[in-house]
């Protein structure tokens, strides 16, 4: 593991772009770059799964407070983006559903990336909770991103509640919508 | 019908009937070109069946090769035509996978630990199998699924 000066800019350009577009304060986290074979220290899982090991790029790990970059990725603004949002957002695997965690920082990464004139390579498999979200994003625009940036997991579910019509959405499947 | 009898549609049909070859088939349409070998890999299949696969192939004009042991879609415009569709058909597959795993994913209990193993396994035998076109189409969906699964 290391630090490096490429990953390092992009992170700090991402943060400032989300703070530009956004309009919200954004704190700094750890940031290391981090080799393939290093991967199955940090989520042993991958030790059995080489294939999957090849196609990450980065991730936040809410626990360490750290973004880990994958070693080849350091200029990957879009990933360093994605990373960046869930580094200040509440919402983490253990405790929100991926449709609305991943959904809402797709929301946030695509809305940012075309503000600022670059290129979104979209997440295809989210298409439903993109739309849903997006929606969501155009009417209540203030309150998403309060939402999403809230410190306190218990307000963010309360504002997503009420903007969305829907009680106890954490609780809910996609699908279910 | 006799028209496209000589313009060799039946025996493209019927060469494609066959399981085997349409899976050789599809895997080189998605890839482009690929060794024997490879396809080997990609499919599962043993190096007869595929052998045979890309015998049939190459004798109803779907595939050619290229250099030693590389095959790719041949260049006429039928083959062609029925690449781009298995290569579709391929892609709305993994689509339907992916979202099957990620959904399951969604709902799984954060105590069962069979469950998000199975799935893991799932994700992982995709990730060897159609890795490289999973993250051309679909880009990030390994990791994110993956992160899901392995946060729980």
């Amino acid at each position: 593991m290391r630090i490096d000066s490429i990953a390092k800019k992009t992170y700090r350009e991402a943060l400032s772009a989300i703070r530009e577009v956004l309009g919200v304060q954004v704190q700094e986290c750890e940031l290391f770059i981090v080799e393939k074979r290093e991967l199955p220290q940090i989520k042993p899982s991958l030790g059995e799964r080489p294939h999957i090991m090849n196609f990450l790029r980065g991730f936040y790990e809410a626990e360490w407070n750290t973004i880990f970059v994958v070693s080849g990725y350091e200029d990957d603004f879009q990933t360093i983006l994605h990373e960046a949002l869930h580094s200040n957002s509440c919402l983490h695997p253990s405790n929100s559903p991926f449709w609305i965690r991943e959904g809402l920082t797709e929301t946030f990464t695509e809305h940012v990336l075309l503000r600022k004139g670059l290129s979104y390579s979209g997440n295809l498999l989210l298409k439903e909770e993109l739309n849903f979200w997006r929606g969501m994003f155009k009417k209540h625009r203030e309150k998403i991103i309060e939402a999403y940036f809230s410190k306190n997991l218990k307000k963010c579910y309360t504002i997503l509640a009420e903007v969305t019509g829907i009680s106890h959405l954490e609780k809910k499947a996609f699908t279910e919508i | 019908m006799e028209i496209i009898k000589s313009a060799g549609v039946e025996d493209v049909l019927k060469t494609l009937g066959r399981p085997f070859v349409q899976k050789v088939f599809c895997v080189l349409a998605a890839f482009n070109k690929m060794s024997a070998r490879e396809l080997e890999k990609k499919t599962s299949l043993s190096a007869r069946t595929v052998y045979d696969a890309l015998t049939l192939l190459e004798r109803a004009g779907l595939i050619e090769r290229k250099e030693r042991g590389v095959y790719a879609v041949a260049s006429n415009r039928s083959a062609k035509l029925f690449g781009e569709a298995y290569h579709h058909l391929l892609v709305a597959g993994l689509a339907e996978e992916l979202t099957r795993i990620m959904r399951a994913a969604e709902s799984i209990e954060a105590d069962n630990e069979d469950e998000r193993r199975t799935l893991l396994d799932e994700l992982e035998t995709l990730a060897k199998d159609y890795g490289d076109i999973i993250e051309r189409e679909f880009p990030r969906a390994i990791q994110e699924i993956f992160l899901s699964l392995s946060g729980k």
